[in-house]
């Protein structure tokens, strides 16, 4: 029986459809079988950030509604195999699916996949509440601002009354730098806030700008910090038991990653 | 070295504390029907010991100066207070 994971925020921009494509990425390098659901109707992203966009031909309103079957709708990666993606129709709007068509499909996917990982849409509205109607569970995933960590609380709330008690926090962007210097909220304070535990801490990072350019998820680039975050969060969704990165130190280890690279 | 310790600035703490203060507000406004719940259980144990003057009531949370965490107000003018008989 798999597990359906929604990728959840509030606040747009702050990495839901990247986080979704690493740990779905992340899962299928560790062997799971993984769907990823791009549940952003209207707006879909996901499938260029995991390099799949030029190959979709039917979408999940289509397998909702009936007009193809779900092996035909979803891609497969070219690296793994066992990853698949159900892109978002990119041309319909969120009242294209119903939060009990969602429930159903989950409801159905669980038996074939591992991990069903749904990138939920930004905001609180419809589009959010189909998103979240299947999932076991939820990830939050803000930045270090104040403005998206009280949506992530508004969020949270909301996952509340849905049923989705205990989501888990992705704190995305930190600059090690700054929290070090006291400029910038760190895990510790965010944790209080918005009293949720942290499955992940993402380092603000060009190699993650990088790896989107490309479509090949940073997961994949072991001289990455913020890759080994996500391989970490991938882990922790496995149930290992990873101890967090220490970021403020590890700044000098990148340094001397970095040097060894131009020598190599 | 004493670069080091004049650039901490610490605008981190400003942030905390108002997105704490924000955060106060947004759940108090977020459980209305919460509240009014509440209301109505503290009246309904209230009236096994006194007769009170329900159109004078006032039952809200709110953040006080000076105090860390919200509380919880209630006003309940008394009209008599049952004996022990009752």
């Amino acid at each position: 029986m798999g597990k359906v994971i929604a990728i959840t925020s509030g606040k747009g921009g702050v990495g839901k459809t990247t986080t979704s494509a690493n740990i779905g990425t992340g899962l299928a390098e560790l062997g799971k079988k993984v769907l990823l659901i791009d549940a952003d109707i209207g707006l879909r992203n996901l499938d260029v950030i995991v390099g799949m966009e030029d190959r979709i031909i039917y979408d999940l309103v289509d397998v909702v509604s009936g007009n193809c079957r779900l092996s035909e709708a979803v891609i497969t990666d070219r690296k793994y195999e066992n990853m698949s993606l159900l892109p978002a129709a990119q041309t319909k709007d969120k009242s294209a699916v119903t939060p009990e068509q969602m429930a159903k499909l989950c409801g159905e996917l669980k038996d074939s996949y591992d991990y069903v990982i749904i990138d939920c849409p930004a905001g609180i509205e419809q589009g959010f509440k189909n998103a979240v109607a299947g999932a076991d569970m939820a990830i939050v995933v803000t930045v270090p601002e104040v403005s998206a960590v009280r949506d992530a609380d508004r969020i949270i709330g909301l996952l509340g009354e849905g049923g989705i008690r205990e989501p888990k926090l992705v704190l995305n962007r930190v600059r090690p730098e700054m929290t070090k210097s006291g400029d910038m909220l760190n895990i510790g304070d965010i944790k209080e806030i918005l009293g949720i535990d942290a499955i992940g801490v993402i380092p603000d990072e060009a190699e993650v700008i990088i790896a989107s350019n490309k479509g090949i998820p940073v997961v994949l680039n072991p001289n990455s910090t913020a890759g080994v975050a996500y391989k970490n969060i991938v882990k922790r969704i496995t149930g290992e038991d990873v101890p967090f990165l220490d970021l403020e130190k590890k700044k000098k280890v990148g340094l001397l990653n970095r040097l060894k690279r131009i020598f190599a | 070295m004493l670069k080091l310790f004049s650039k901490r600035s610490d605008s981190k703490d400003i942030a905390f504390e108002r997105l704490n203060r924000a955060l106060v507000k947004d759940r108090t406004n977020c459980s209305c029907e919460m509240i009014e719940g509440l209301g109505e259980d503290i009246l309904s144990a209230v009236s096994n010991y006194m007769e009170y003057d329900r159109s004078e009531t006032d039952i809200h949370i709110s953040r006080e100066e000076g105090e860390e965490n919200p509380v919880l107000y209630a006003k309940i003018p008394i009209i008599t207070l049952f004996n022990e008989s009752k």
